[in-house]
């Protein structure tokens, strides 16, 4: 006997002789019964269960002959069900010939139809008609002989599940095709009333055999519910409602001997099925049901959607359902939210006011009754569990939290106080000495959400502030306080606390909330040196936002604060972006000064003290530092890099300045009394000369142009404001040090950054300076390395793109620059094609080109031949770019056709017509390729010329059919 | 003030990245940056039939690097005559099936979430995709996988949304 796996081969030759040949109609007779002819044998072979595999392989064959030759093999089931048999009579009178293990096969054979159609994506519309017209009137006769067996009680077990499978893949089918044909729900009758046969008898919960027919009927429903509920008819929608939701219905019985008893955790895929459907006839119900929540039939139906929500308990392990549930409850208040005006006319219809307070009533108990039910549910579990479940707690607890957004969109302060309410219980019974700290926890993690969301409107804002004010005063810092750092049961309840803090800054910033502040940095200070790293990093963070937003309010604790930076610049151990963020911190409160003087005297402790560390630090390295080393000095530039940002004035500051203040602020700076910037600049001396085992790494030039960036753009000066002369001195010197190509890009950014902020003050000598010391002396260093040539592309697109005469009039500009960007076309890597499209698109387009950039570049392209030049190169790279790459190259295509069209198509023809490509692709192609480039004038519709020619030039086709 | 768009919930699926000051999420014309994969901020009609003749799943995925590289690879396995191009077709309907699924929420292979809010200054729903353009933005990035307390936040002048029904017709 041949091996199985030879005849699955056997099988899969068909299916390639059928999928590659156009077969005449007789063939696909003869080609039907030759497979008709295997499948009969090897049923007869007895082992049907071993053949399957082979068989369904054979079933997949028709059913691509009969969707390739729908005339030829018109009615596929019914010739199977006469193989079968051995008869030629109609399929009722087939299907009671057939024995079960036949008719087992006839379901498989349906199925097997319906699923490779689906798989196979087969969308022809004579498909679907043939499907519509010979097929489903098969599959209701099939069902209705099922209907009849099984109320005679002749349905076998494995038969019944079988039926299911094939009718779940049946109505997936249905409710999902929108072709010409349209189901409509007296269609498919019979096969919804086969699955509502099996809620006829009672529940019986210890038959695993009944429950797993249930689960599919269960599947079966929710699909049709979900995909295309208009398939059931009013009748038989309000008859699923009651089937689940009904007083002593099947549904309540699930719900009693399953649902909420332990048995759900040995049927949770029963469960699921169960919770689908009902989430989607619940939601499919949703308005009615929110419109009549003073009926008894809605109340009950809320009640045991609330059952569902609060399986176990308040615990959140093991409970999917809850978490579905939540899908339930945000929409049933969105319908409050979203539909306003529906339920303003049924109180004005009602015209009742005892109804409307009634009605408010409910829905307010409603809602709040399904907050505490999530509010239990996301108090932490005990340390042990926490530890196992944290990744899902964490995420559960963050979309019970969501569902409060949107419970605090419709209830407002409502809420919010009956949150304060029970935090405020909470601490007073902490205060006696009860734990009550997971119920704290739960809260503080639900406000601050709600803070971090409605803050972000101001008004929302001014309606939380007098929760805020008598949540500050209660015990809590001081309950937090007394917490043990080192415990690491207290680590979730310390990182609420610190993000509760930051969420209420909007109350911190009034008048009322600063008297807060020194407790709260109080602790807050004493979480950022603990030894949690995590916990400090998130209240530095804490800690910063609060010095940004309450600045004004901090400045009497300047003295303290600077006692701690400096404290953080000595200790080795502190987390160099706490350090960092500490700094900057303090920079912001210092900035608020109202006194120059003051802030440049608190600068200068900070930089001057930095700048000591770093030079000790440095005297005692030779050669090369430890890793320890080397992250604290880079760290303290870091800090350099905070104060720097910290010290730029924000547009709220700019826009309140008096002028008789901008100007003094502005001559001060310029003055400099206390030499500020020279510090500034001998810290950069610092690392970049006199650190040779430091200055060219990567971080630490960086560093230093970070600190010099941070000082572009600042309308009134300031103490990083260096002056273009300075910044160009200081460019020149790295460049003239750094042979590290992995630091010079930072070199180039600043370059680039320096120009886009100051272009309208630069002169065409103090680019040309740069471009002679920072390109051309170290042009073949430059061109050593892809990602030194791209920044240098970079700088000199942004030049184009900000001000064109500061560089194309340049000799350097057409000797090298130009040769360069050709050169750079051909290149393989897509960052760099990225910024060569970047570069020519520039130059191009000449967007802020005078009409004389206009005519230079013009002259550049057409009389010095880089058009011709660019276009050979562009069209050659293009024809021979990976697919993933073409996006980059049609927008110089389409800025060359745009600004040079008579010209380019004369490139394009000298290009083109000599290319070395396919042979495929005449003369006439390669014209007919040209003319219709020209004709799309550089819209759009070029890339899909372009691209249909590289298809075919690399003999490829388009695989996408959507368009995003 | 109080008519900034806003989203509360959204799983991003693949990788985030900043262009400048603007986030694109899922496939801008010129940029794919992040994929998103969400269910319509609104219910959409329950009621809504399916067009066959659409593709099962969505293509957005194939702009990704993964989704470009493996067309890339297809090409040069074409170009060598190892496979037909019509494989390269079933390899990419594989690959659109195989990333949505994967990236389904009820699989929690992904447990990122962002929020964000802006002034929502463009949004429309076409061919049952949204697409929305919001500036001024901030955004927060939660990573629950790592229980890292610290979320991470980020500022951009731009965001651009391309969010397609996560249930795609034909879905089995």
């Amino acid at each position: 006997m041949p091996s199985r796996n030879c005849r699955y081969f056997g099988a899969l030759t068909y299916s390639v002789v059928i999928t590659n040949n156009k077969l005449e109609d007789s063939q696909v007779t003869d080609l039907v019964d030759l497979i008709y002819s295997h499948i009969q044998s090897l049923i007869n072979d007895g082992d049907v269960l071993g053949n399957n595999f082979v068989i369904q392989k054979l079933f997949s064959n028709l059913l691509l002959l009969y969707s390739k030759y729908l005339a030829a093999y018109p009615n596929p089931v019914l010739s199977f069900a006469q193989l079968l048999t051995k008869l030629s009579e109609q399929m009722p009178t087939l299907l009671r010939m057939l024995l079960p293990v036949q008719l087992e096969l006839l379901l498989i054979f349906f199925t097997t139809l319906v699923e490779d159609s689906f798989r196979s994506n087969v969308n022809s519309a004579a498909m679907h008609r043939s499907i519509f017209e010979d097929l489903i009137p098969r599959l209701i006769e099939l069902f209705q002989y099922l209907t009849l067996l099984r109320s005679q009680g002749h349905l076998l077990h494995d038969l019944t599940l079988h039926s299911l499978k094939c009718l779940s893949a049946w109505m997936s089918y249905i409710a999902n095709v929108n072709a010409e044909i349209r189901y409509e729900p007296q269609h498919i009758r019979i096969l919804k009333l086969y699955t509502f046969l099996f809620f006829e008898k009672n529940l019986n919960a210890e038959n695993d055999e009944y429950l797993d027919e249930v689960q599919l009927c269960l599947h079966i429903l929710g699909e049709v519910f979900e995909t295309n509920p208009n398939l059931f008819t009013l009748d038989e929608k309000q008859a699923i409602l009651g089937l689940l939701f009904d007083h002593a219905s099947w549904g309540h019985s699930f719900l009693m001997e399953i649902l909420l008893t332990d048995s759900r955790f040995e049927h949770e895929d029963l469960v699921n099925a169960f919770v689908d459907l009902a989430l989607y006839v619940l939601q499919h119900n949703m308005i009615r049901l929110s419109k009549t929540i003073l009926e008894p039939a809605s109340q009950s139906i809320l009640q045991i959607a609330m059952a569902m929500t609060d399986l176990d308990g308040a615990s959140f392990e093991n409970d999917q359902v809850s978490e579905r549930m939540l899908e339930f409850w945000e929409e049933f208040i969105n319908v409050y939210i979203d539909s306003g005006e529906v339920f303003e006319t049924l109180f004005e219809l009602r015209d009742d006011a005892e109804f409307k307070r009634s009605f408010e009533y409910q829905r307010s108990q409603i809602l709040q009754q399904v907050c505490r039910i999530y509010w239990k549910k996301i108090h932490i579990p005990a340390f042990g569990v926490f530890t196992t479940v944290k990744a899902e707690f964490n995420s559960y607890r963050r979309t019970v939290a969501d569902f409060f957004l949107v419970a605090y969109s419709f209830l407002k302060a409502d809420l919010y106080k009956l949150l304060c309410e029970a935090l405020l219980a909470n601490l007073k019974e902490a205060d006696q000495g009860n734990r009550c700290l997971e119920d704290v926890e739960a809260t503080l993690f639900l406000l601050y959400n709600i803070n971090d969301d409605a803050v972000y409107f101001e008004s929302q804002a001014n309606a939380l502030l007098p929760f805020s004010s008598v949540i500050m005063h209660s015990s809590m810092i001081q309950q937090f306080r007394s917490l043990k750092l080192d415990d690491p049961s207290n680590k979730l309840p310390l990182s609420t606390f610190i993000q509760y803090l930051s969420s209420n800054v909007f109350y911190f910033e009034t008048n009322e909330g600063s008297q807060y502040l020194g407790s709260v940095l109080d602790v807050i200070f004493l979480i950022i040196v603990s030894n949690d790293s995590s916990l400090s990093l998130l209240a530095s963070k804490t800690a910063t936002r609060i010095c940004e937003k309450c600045s004004r309010h901090l400045i009497q604790f300047l003295p303290n604060l600077e006692v701690i930076i400096l404290e953080m610049l000595k200790n080795y151990e502190i987390d160099g972006l706490i350090r960092l963020r500490m700094f900057n911190a303090y920079t912001v409160v210092a900035r608020t000064c109202t006194d120059e003087v003051q802030f440049a005297e608190a600068l200068y402790g900070m930089l001057s003290q930095v700048k000591d560390t770093a030079a000790s630090l440095l005297r005692s390295i030779e050669s090369s530092c430890s890793q320890v080393q080397e992250d604290y000095l880079t760290s303290l530039l870091s800090c350099v890099v905070g104060v720097a940002k910290g010290s730029s004035l924000t547009d709220d500051i700019t826009e309140v300045m008096s002028e008789e203040r901008s100007q003094f602020y502005r001559d001060y700076w310029h003055r400099d009394p206390m030499e500020i910037k020279s510090v500034v600049l001998s810290i950069i001396e610092l690392f970049m000369t006199e650190a040779p085992a430091i200055s060219d790494l990567p971080i630490i030039v960086e560093k230093c142009t970070l600190i010099v960036k941070a000082g572009f753009g600042e309308e009134f000066g300031g103490p990083f404001e260096f002056g273009q002369n300075t910044v160009i001195d200081l460019v020149q010197n790295m460049m003239s040090k750094l042979r590290n190509p992995n630091a010079v890009p930072h070199v180039f950014s600043l370059i680039e950054c320096f120009v886009g902020v100051e272009y309208r003050t630069l002169d065409r000598s103090q680019v040309e300076l740069l471009s002679t010391l920072v390109f051309a002396k170290n042009i073949d260093f430059l061109k050593s390395d892809p990602d030194l040539l791209k920044g240098a592309i970079d700088v000199f697109s942004k030049i184009i793109e900000c001000k064109p005469s500061l560089i194309i009039l340049s000799s350097f500009f057409n000797s090298t620059i130009l040769p360069c960007a050709v050169d750079g076309v051909q290149s393989n890597e897509q960052f760099i094609i990225k910024s060569i499209s970047k570069f020519w698109n520039n130059l191009l387009n000449l967007k802020k080109g005078s009409r004389e950039d206009q005519d230079i570049v013009q002259g550049l392209l057409i009389d010095l031949a880089w058009g011709q030049l660019l276009t050979n190169s562009l069209v050659v790279t293009f024809l021979k770019a990976p697919r993933s790459n073409l996006d980059h190259y049609y927008s110089i295509f389409r800025s060359l056709l745009g600004k040079y069209p008579v010209k380019f198509k004369q490139w394009l023809v000298v290009i083109v017509l000599l290319l070395e490509i396919s042979e495929s692709i005449g003369m006439k192609e390669r014209d007919l390729f040209i003319n219709q480039l020209v004709l799309t004038r550089g819209r759009r519709a070029a890339n899909d010329v372009l691209k249909a020619f590289w298809l075919k030039c690399n003999h490829l086709v388009e695989y996408n059919n959507q368009n995003f | 003030m109080e008519n900034r768009a806003y989203c509360r919930q959204a799983r991003t699926d693949t990788y985030s990245n900043t262009s400048r000051n603007t986030l694109y999420i899922v496939i801008s014309q010129y940029q794919p940056l992040i994929l998103l994969n969400f269910r319509p901020l609104q219910s959409a009609n329950p009621f809504f039939l399916v067009d066959m003749s659409a593709p099962a799943y969505y293509e957005l995925y194939r702009r990704s690097a993964v989704g470009s590289a493996l067309a890339d690879a297809l090409d040069s396995l074409i170009s060598d005559e190892k496979i037909q191009p019509q494989l390269a077709m079933r390899v990419l309907n594989n690959f659109d099936r195989i990333v949505a699924e994967s990236l389904k929420a009820e699989r929690s292979m992904c447990k990122s979430k962002i929020s964000f809010k802006g002034d929502l200054h463009t949004y429309r729903f076409c061919d049952d995709v949204w697409t929305f353009i919001i500036k001024n933005v901030s955004i927060k990035m939660t990573d629950m996988s790592n229980n890292d307390v610290n979320d991470s936040d980020i500022v951009v002048d731009k965001f651009k949304i391309v969010a397609c029904n996560s249930r795609k017709s034909g879905e089995p």
